[in-house]
């Protein structure tokens, strides 16, 4: 059985909005949501839906694992395209991104993610946060407040 | 390892909930944040400064307490009136000699309240944080007493921190205290950073053997044992700092992942064994004796800082074996002006694979004494050169025209003029002059190499 699984040579992977990406064994690792579907399966050739996640997003995470993938890069020219491409995405991408990573299951992706979005809303006023993220205050005046008092330190 | 857990069981939620696609259109307008499992969020906040994270309690209730589940690193260097108070006393330890004892008594009290305020909301924040763990802890402002410092050793060691650093200030005389690490299984340590703190035998022995994961150690200036014997089977240390540990008389390495080596101190016996991966050495102190490192000639960069050494330095780079695999090069120096010179070409001649040469200078007052020459045998295949505190002294010249006429491949010449290496020499700093004197080396560059003046 796993002769068998060793001899699968290409994954392809179905995003949400149709777009099909075939890739190799070693690409879909870290994708743990895949890599479970794969071992699962009993098959040469395998292909999975990702309801989850669009096109677009796939085709960005699929270039990121294949650069951290190989093993002629060197550490710094990984990092300077790390550094690329953060700076290539606008705020929704990276949100979107890091849902897609949290669905897949990528440990490492995750972690990215967090840190360029980390990176945004540091330093950025609780308004520009909200704003970010989204996020409607279901706090009364009041309570709010209360709770910058509570963590005054943070507010200083 | 129980963080990670706990995310993956609320990811594991999030999907069985979220089976369809919640999204029907790519861009879609809603709160993209709101629909992941609490462990997202926890994970961006972990990545962010303490304070940064706890002002997120206030976006919606949801976000109220996900704070407390921090578990980036903590980092404690004094809070802002602390590092103003102590600049004052200084001051006026400095200017106001005759007057300084009440003032200074004064101060000090002063000071003291104000840690004790900083200390008590370090153990209230302590005591609302519930992540099982913590990625690194660093404390690095002056205590008085040890009991806090126990109590915070014990809290890294329970949040199985990777990253530890620890300075208390030079007055505490503090031993880290082995029985604390005993308490846990502690082996999650990655990076130890040490000032000021005492080491015994007994702790060196239980981190290495301990802490597999162990890849940066470094001390300075604190008490260690005098022999230390940097060995262990299970060995993955890949950098190793010792800088001004006065005791150490004989250092023993056994690491064959070993990768970096500071040496910052006196004379010692040295005994590397295995050192395969050895690359990258830094010396510095009074310690003259690198020329005679058995791993010399592995090495592919080199720091040197010869700020502390007397004159006999030269005697030294004279005796420099030819050190072929040497690709970047840097010299910290200060002193005399034509030692420093000599001390360039002599250590140009010694590599000759070099590509960048740094050359950081500590400055003393500029001399513009008649011009000297000096000859190379070979020319030297430097692509890159940094002058770094460049003010344009006769030696500074000399050294370029000198690499211009020798390196025959040159690429790139920086020089940055912005800030001597010297904090204490800063006020006294001409930019506006040092940037003219540069600017005046530019015409003697050919257009071909890359001129950069910071």
């Amino acid at each position: 059985m796993a002769a068998e699984k060793s001899s699968i040579k290409i994954i392809t992977l179905i995003a949400a909005d149709g777009s099909v990406f075939e890739v190799e064994p070693n690409i879909v690792k870290e994708m743990k949501t895949v890599q479970s579907y794969i071992d699962e399966l009993d098959q040469n050739t395998v292909s999975i839906p990702l309801p989850n996640v669009f096109g677009n997003d796939l085709a960005m995470i699929i270039e990121y694992c294949k650069k951290h993938a190989s093993e002629e890069e060197t550490k710094e020219a990984k990092e300077e395209f790390d550094f690329e491409f953060v700076k290539r995405m606008k705020s929704d991408d990276k949100l979107r991104l890091l849902q897609a990573a949290s669905y897949l299951n990528m440990e490492s992706f995750l972690q990215f993610m967090a840190k360029a979005i980390a990176a945004e809303i540091e330093n950025q006023s609780v308004e520009f946060v909200r704003d970010y993220f989204q996020i409607e205050s279901d706090f009364t005046p009041e309570e709010e407040a209360e709770l910058r008092k509570e963590n005054e330190w943070a507010f200083k | 390892m129980s963080h990670s857990q706990i995310i993956m069981r609320n990811m594991e939620d999030g999907t069985r909930k979220d089976g369809k696609p919640k999204r029907s259109k790519p861009n879609n307008e809603e709160d993209l944040i709101n629909q992941l499992p609490d462990g997202i969020p926890i994970i961006i906040l972990s990545k962010l400064p303490i304070n940064e994270a706890a002002k997120t309690s206030i976006l919606s209730r949801k976000w109220k307490r996900l704070w407390t589940y921090f578990s980036g690193t903590l980092e404690f260097d004094g809070s802002p009136i602390m590092k103003d108070m102590k600049k004052d006393i200084k001051n006026i330890t400095r200017r106001h000699l005759h007057m300084s004892m009440h003032l200074h008594m004064a101060m000090e009290t002063m000071f003291d309240a104000e840690r004790q305020t900083y200390t008590s909301w370090i153990n209230e924040l302590f005591s609302s944080l519930k992540s099982p763990t913590l990625e690194g802890l660093k404390f690095w402002f002056p205590m008085k007493t040890v009991f806090d410092i126990d109590k915070w050793i014990h809290i890294a060691v329970k949040k199985k921190v990777q990253k530890l650093e620890l300075y208390f200030g030079r007055t505490i005389d503090y031993v880290l205290p082995l029985e604390l690490f005993k308490l846990e299984r502690f082996n999650s340590l990655c990076v130890l950073r040490m000032k000021s703190i005492t080491m015994t035998e007994q702790m060196l022995e239980y981190l290495l053997c301990n802490c597999p994961l162990l890849e940066t150690l470094s001390l300075v200036r604190s008490n260690v044992p005098k022999t230390m014997k940097i060995s262990d089977s299970s060995l993955n240390l890949k950098c190793l700092e010792l800088v001004g540990c006065l005791e150490l008389t004989k250092l023993e390495i056994f690491a064959e992942k070993l990768v970096s080596y500071k040496y910052y101190g006196s004379f010692i016996k040295r005994e590397f064994k295995s050192v395969p991966s050895l690359v990258e050495a830094s010396f510095g102190g009074y310690f003259v004796q690198f020329a005679r490192e058995s791993f010399i000639s592995q090495i592919k960069v080199l720091k040197l800082d010869i700020t502390q050494n007397s004159p006999e330095i030269i005697y030294w780079l004279i005796h420099f074996p030819k050190l072929k695999n040497v690709k970047h090069l840097e010299l910290v120096a200060c002193f005399d002006h034509d030692i420093t010179l000599s001390a360039c070409v002599m250590l140009l001649k010694a590599t000759p694979s070099l590509w960048s040469f740094t050359l950081k200078k500590l400055n003393t007052t500029p001399s513009f004494r008649p011009e000297q020459k000096f000859t190379a045998e070979c020319p030297y295949s430097l692509k890159e050169l940094e002058l770094v505190g460049f003010y344009g002294a006769a030696c500074e010249v000399e050294l370029v025209t000198h690499i211009l006429e020798n390196a025959v491949e040159l690429k790139k010449i920086t020089i940055d003029t912005r800030l001597p290496t010297k904090p204490k020499r800063r006020k006294t700093w001409n930019h506006e002059e040092s940037r003219k004197h540069a600017l005046g080396l530019k015409e003697k560059i050919p257009p071909c190499i890359e001129f950069v003046c910071l």
